[in-house]
């Protein structure tokens, strides 16, 4: 492979794509290349001097790490990369990389990472981002390790659950860094995917098209009578559930879990109930509002409108929203 | 918390003992305080909040700060204890990531926040913080694999619990029922969310009597309460998932069991409105439109009877279903991997 293509490549790594081309040109000679055939293995063990940070340029290939006795695998595409975080921990990870079609890798141990890091700073930027996901993750496993020891429970079931975190790091420490998503897609989506309200948002507008679709099909195809829930009762006409009041009980049971003690994943989980219910609901606001059955209102698509805007704006401007807040606040004290 | 913005600040030392900052000359750690902002908090003044979202740099200038997480059982943790020249909250700058753990003042504390902008700014323009950070994560990351293994292979670092106010123990009478149901729990947010629900339910059940005894405004009154109930509720909810700060989420507590009885008083109008209707297009004419007979069917009572019991549950009953979940979800999974492995 030419010096050339090399240099393309690690572009696309998240690592590096902020360098300039002169810049990458400068990187390209500092990485090993290794040429694997089909079915052959390049082993890492699990003494410092052996760590590497291993970017597959060309082909596919296998990854295979063992973690408490069990082996897990990830496949490679050109682009992703593996090792990176043992070489700056300095906690070894060892693995065995087997090619599934003749692949070329791009390879670079701690000495090498470190001069990188001296020469191009820049590089810096983007793999504290990463550490920092890393450290978060392991900061979380320490502290439900911690509960679970702390919170005394059986010997058996104690043991049990610490097995099951066992493999759930094991899992993380065997994850395989990505080729970097386009800026657009990383503005969008990866950035604002931590926060709650992205969730919310894109629970918000899955419901709601959901909710207009089933609902605009019910309607063409008359089947009203199928799939309506309609509970006949001692009046003439049957009650029928909206489905406002399932996602009331979303909200509601959403609101609830989030007054007790979470962790992230579960905020998510929730964060998108509560979009997902506030959709529900939203899609059929003309109905409360007007205590009236009639679906196709305007007042619904303006409120379920004013509705996704503000999710909008506390996804991607809530940083702007809350200065303007604070500041505000601050104004308003100085003036008292 | 009291707000100034130091001239020139006199304590460039303390910076210097910061990792990240130490690489910078004294000039640039100058401007890094030109551009922050000095912050004291009181003792047992909350900085910043588990889960919360925050993006700003945390020095301590003076004073020392308590890190510590909630369990999911609701006990607090303490993780450690930082003094002068410590930071905290890069990650959740580098990452935009909610803060993993809460940073409370144990004594007067004087901090530095160095805005997320000037944080991003000083990175880019002067990488070398950025490099240091890479050094100073790696080491925390070694750290954290160090523990992790620890505690998997069951030497547990006893993590301190901090005291929680418990009841003393005496013979069994009303009062003291009394002080452990309610006194007790007063700042228990399943407890608020219970109370701020049974009070609004007696409330707006003796409201909308008297507006239909009296004959004023009966429709309004439910129409608002709803309404109020929705908005409530949805806000409530929002927020709970959004602060995690003790005093308002006490407040949102109680704003939530408002909401829960203001929907569910009136979840006959509703639930049931279109009985008055053929279809979604025609009203019934051989039905006439009555709002108090909505109010007075009897799914609201059923849906209140739930609620009580889902809210009684959640304020006394929550640390036992914990339990009781783990150890059924340890010994079905353990059954189910032995019906695999068999």
């Amino acid at each position: 492979m030419d010096l050339e293509s090399v240099e393309r490549l690690l572009g696309s790594v998240s690592l590096f794509d902020q360098l300039r081309p002169d810049e990458l040109a400068r990187i390209a000679p500092r990485f090993q290349l290794l040429e694997l055939g089909e079915g052959q293995a390049l082993e890492v063990g699990d003494a410092p001097c052996e760590q590497r940070l291993l970017i597959l340029l060309s082909g596919g290939a296998q990854l295979e790490v063992t973690l408490g006795g069990r082996a897990l695998r990830s496949s490679l595409d050109p682009g992703d990369r593996f090792g990176d975080m043992a070489l700056v921990s300095g906690h070894p990870r060892p693995f065995r990389m087997v090619a599934r079609r003749p692949s070329v890798l791009a390879a670079i141990d701690r000495a090498g990472l470190e001069r990188l890091l001296h020469d191009f700073p820049a590089v810096a930027l983007p793999l504290a981002g990463e550490l920092s996901s890393e450290l978060r993750a392991r900061n979380d496993a320490v502290r439900q390790l911690l509960e679970l020891h702390a919170e005394r429970f059986p010997a058996d079931e104690l043991a049990s659950a610490v097995a099951e975190r066992r493999r759930v790091l094991s899992r993380q420490r065997a994850t395989v860094r990505r080729l970097a998503p386009r800026a657009l897609f990383r503005r969008l989506v990866v950035e604002p995917e931590a926060d709650p309200p992205f969730w919310m948002l894109v629970g918000f507008v899955v419901a709601l098209a959901l909710a207009r679709l089933t609902v605009f099909l019910i309607l063409h195809y008359h089947l009203e009578a199928q799939l309506f829930a309609l509970v006949p009762g001692k009046d003439s006409n049957p009650v029928h559930v909206h489905h406002f009041n399932y996602g009331l009980l979303l909200v509601a049971a959403a609101g609830l879990a989030a007054l007790f003690p979470l962790g992230r994943r579960a905020l998510r989980v929730l964060a998108f109930s509560f979009g997902a219910g506030c959709g529900l609901v939203f899609d059929e606001f003309a109905l409360f509002w007007n205590l009236n059955p009639e679906y196709a209102r305007a007042s619904s698509l303006v409120a379920s409108a004013i509705a996704a805007a503000v999710l909008a704006q506390l996804v991607y401007f809530g940083r702007f929203w809350h200065a303007l807040a604070r500041r505000g606040w601050r104004g308003l004290r100085g003036w008292r | 918390m009291a707000v100034s913005r130091g001239p020139a600040d006199p304590r460039l030392e303390v910076l210097r003992r910061v990792g990240f900052l130490a690489v910078l000359e004294d000039q640039a750690l100058a401007e890094v305080c030109a551009r922050s902002r000095r912050v004291r908090y009181r003792p047992g003044e909350r900085i910043l909040g588990e889960l919360e979202s925050g993006a700003e740099v945390f020095v301590v200038l003076e004073g020392r700060v308590e890190v510590s997480v909630e369990s999911g059982a609701g006990d607090r943790y303490r993780l450690s204890e930082l003094e002068a020249g410590a930071a905290f909250g890069e990650m959740s700058s580098l990452t935009g990531e909610l803060h993993s753990a809460s940073v409370d003042a144990l004594t007067e504390v004087e901090a530095l926040v160095i805005p997320d902008s000037e944080f991003d700014r000083l990175r880019e323009r002067r990488p070398e913080v950025a490099v240091a950070l890479v050094r100073l994560l790696g080491e925390r990351l070694a750290g954290a694999e160090r523990t992790v293994d620890e505690l998997l292979d069951g030497r547990a670092r006893e993590g301190v619990a901090l005291p929680a106010g418990g009841a003393r123990l005496r013979r069994g009478s009303i009062s003291r029922a009394w002080r452990e149901l309610v006194v007790n729990r007063r700042r228990d947010l399943g407890f608020l969310a219970f109370a701020g629900f049974v009070a609004t339910l007696l409330l707006v059940r003796a409201l909308v009597y008297l507006s239909f005894r009296l004959g004023v405004m009966a429709s309004d009154l439910l129409r608002g309460a709803y309404l109020t109930g929705f908005a409530l509720l949805g806000l409530s909810a929002a927020s709970s998932l959004l602060t995690f700060r003790d005093p308002a989420r006490r407040v949102i507590a109680l704003a939530y069991g408002i909401a829960c009885a203001l929907i569910l008083n009136e979840l006959g109008v509703t639930l049931a409105f279109d009985i008055f209707f053929k279809d979604i297009h025609t009203a019934d004419p051989t039905v006439p439109f009555d709002i108090e007979r909505l109010y007075r069917r009897t799914e609201p009572m059923r849906a209140v009877l739930v609620a009580l019991l889902v809210l009684v549950q959640a304020a006394y009953l929550r640390r036992f279903y914990r339990r009781a979940g783990f150890v059924l979800a340890t010994r079905t999974r353990r059954l189910w991997a032995r019906l695999c492995g068999g």
